[in-house]
């Protein structure tokens, strides 16, 4: 019997910082997810996504390193854009250590609760098979 | 992880705790701090930062210490340069130098801003650019932004914003000469220098404080201060400049790391040697981050004067602005500095790294402005909101105890969703003002995050500092306005 469906993403706590955890029936799904939580955290996402489409190409050592350099890419974007929101990520990989990732821009859906994060660590960060699925684990300084 | 108990403040994790570590740990702490520093991962941190190659002595843990990335938050870490000792941005983290200005005033608390706090915490709240987003009060692109990542403090004073001395009281008299801004990429200068002279979010903050006990009166008096005084303190760094720099070289330095085949337990400690280009150049982009933070404070202090002048002018019998407004001290709490020890007889050249923690020289240090030759070093130990803050300086001890270290604040001790569950952020300002605290927050949703009890006790922590030989405490002052970002 399948336990109980995964959440998207879970928010991890950190004495300090804070993480997320996601889960993704394909590598794929879960970079997208872990995107969600950090966007939710960031409160820097969009109801509506009509707005600019943009693509982003990372490149990385490594699957690991490229979870925290998408993380630190859609940092700085929405740093750079504060009135600007994401409604929706698609992630392909193009190789072990590329991505592309396509983002739906609209108007920011204002959070009381938003912080501001500094960067994606590589504390505790993983990219790992789980049963049929994935599950990453990214933590974010504060 | 349990470690020995060499004495009161000392404690010990032995060198084969765990594999790979180079030295042993060393925390200093009561057991009462040492038992809530075993409630996370930040003794597992310790022992990891003791495997990094070049280390010296011991890898050091302070009394605020809590989990951190890597590093743990109040930790300290000397290499051998000479030696192939190794710097790991991890080690210093992403807010590079981040760090406390302080400023004391000729202003009596109950005669002169008592009346007024209300009015100052709303006009410094106005005056100060804090939260995120939004840009600072001293914009910055171009040149202008290249001459504040080479002359930190030396930027702002030659566009005529403070005064002399507050580079002179400054850590580094307000400028690193060994910073490299070529080497600030153009995402890092994208992100920051719009954002020169703002407070940020997180745990920034401004407080204006009173003192409320001085307890050496001799070096109280050489530091200008004195009971029933009002101060100011302001926590910030770097902002998005600093926070880019670090993950720009952090990502070359974890690449090279691996190519050079040093093993570290945790990929955020990833390090290179000193003198290994990589590492050469993340120095160079430091210093100039550590400039733009220096630069970013002062900016911020000009402020405070302002919003005094503002509140105050004309309304103070006999004394006018900026009311005597001027440095106690200004230093970093997140740094690594090339600084030279006595090791085993030798003089060497260490690399010093610092996260969560406060550079400490005891008296006599030739580093320290002529003021302070005699008393050592003013280390400002802001407590968490609403509680005490504390000024100290350096021992003569210090540099042998912890390579001239000591604590950065109450430091953590819960969780930010947990902080948030005991309270909300109105019952927070709602508590604060009761207890006579003026508070100003731009997102009062997140105040809780940041409530004393998030924290543990800064006096058991200065204690702990003092019991340890790494300072002796001078003054402790209470906040009587906080403004949050």
């Amino acid at each position: 019997m399948p336990g109980p469906p995964k959440p998207a993403f879970e928010i991890l706590e950190h004495t300090a910082d804070i993480g997320v955890r996601s889960h993704g029936a394909t590598e794929e799904e879960a970079f997208e997810n872990a995107a969600r939580g950090l966007l939710e955290i960031l409160g820097a996402e969009s109801s509506r996504d009509g707005g600019s489409v943009e693509t982003v190409d990372v490149r990385a050592a490594d699957r690991e390193a490229l979870l925290v350099s998408l993380m630190d890419e859609l940092i700085f974007r929405t740093d750079s854009r504060p009135t600007d929101g994401i409604a929706r990520i698609e992630v392909r990989f193009g190789g072990p250590s590329a991505l592309r990732a396509t983002l739906r821009w609209g108007p920011r859906r204002r959070s009381p609760e938003a912080i501001e994060l500094k960067a994606a660590t590589y504390h505790q960060l993983s990219v790992k098979r789980a049963g049929a699925g994935w599950v990453t684990t990214v933590f974010f300084d504060v | 992880m349990e470690p020995n108990r060499i004495d009161d403040f000392t404690w010990e994790i032995p060198r084969d705790s765990m594999p790979g570590m180079r030295v042993p740990g060393v925390v200093f702490a009561t057991e009462s701090l040492l038992r809530q520093a075993l409630q996370d991962r930040a003794l597992e941190q310790v022992a990891n930062v003791a495997t990094l190659p070049g280390i010296v002595r011991a890898s050091y843990a302070l009394p605020d210490i809590h989990w951190g990335y890597g590093f743990p938050i109040g930790g300290v870490a000397a290499t051998d340069v000479e030696a192939g000792g190794v710097v790991s941005p991890g080690g210093v983290g992403f807010d590079i130098a981040c760090g406390v200005r302080m400023l004391r005033s000729d202003l009596s608390w109950q005669e002169d801003v008592r009346p007024r706090i209300r009015q100052l915490v709303t006009a410094l709240g106005r005056t100060v650019p804090r939260g995120t987003g939004g840009g600072g009060r001293l914009p910055v692109g171009g040149r202008d932004l290249d001459r504040v990542l080479s002359e930190g403090v030396g930027h702002p004073l030659s566009r005529g914003l403070g005064v002399e001395e507050d580079a002179e009281l400054c850590e580094d008299r307000g400028v690193l000469t060994e910073a490299i801004p070529k080497l600030v990429s153009l995402r890092a200068r994208q992100r920051g220098g719009p954002q020169l002279g703002s407070l940020g979010g997180g745990n920034h903050f401004l407080e204006v404080q009173v003192v409320e006990e001085v307890i050496d009166s001799a070096t109280a008096e050489r530091l200008r201060l004195h009971e029933g005084q009002v101060c100011v303190m302001l926590h910030s760094g770097s902002r998005g400049l600093g926070h880019q720099v670090c993950t720009d070289h952090l990502r070359e330095v974890d690449e090279v790391s691996r190519a050079l085949g040093i093993d570290v337990p945790d990929r955020q400690l990833a390090c290179v040697p000193v003198e290994h280009a990589a590492g050469q150049r993340y120095l160079g982009a430091m210093a100039a981050a550590a400039n733009f933070a220096r630069a970013n404070r002062h900016i911020l202090a000009h402020a405070v004067r302002e919003a005094f002048a503002a509140v105050l002018g004309g309304r103070v019998e006999g004394r006018e602005p900026p009311y005597g407004l001027s440095l106690v001290y200004d230093v970093a709490h997140n740094l690594a500095k090339l600084e030279e020890y006595d090791l085993d007889g030798r003089v060497r050249l260490l690399c010093v790294h610092r996260k969560g923690a406060t550079r400490a020289f005891g008296p006599g240090h030739r580093e320290l402005p002529e003021r302070y030759r005699g008393t050592g070093q003013p280390v400002v130990i802001p407590g968490s909101m609403g509680t005490a803050s504390y000024v100290l300086v350096g021992t003569p001890t210090a540099g042998m105890r912890s390579f001239s270290s000591a604590c950065h604040g109450a430091g953590r001790a819960m969780s930010r969703t947990k902080a948030k569950k005991v309270m909300s952020g109105k019952d927070v300002i709602e508590d604060l003002e009761g207890r006579g605290v003026a508070t100003a927050a731009s997102q009062p949703a997140l105040l809780a995050e940041e409530a004393p009890y998030a924290y543990k006790d800064v006096s058991e922590v200065v204690r702990a500092c003092e019991g340890a030989g790494l300072t002796r405490t001078v003054a402790r002052l209470r906040p009587v306005g906080v403004v949050k970002g």
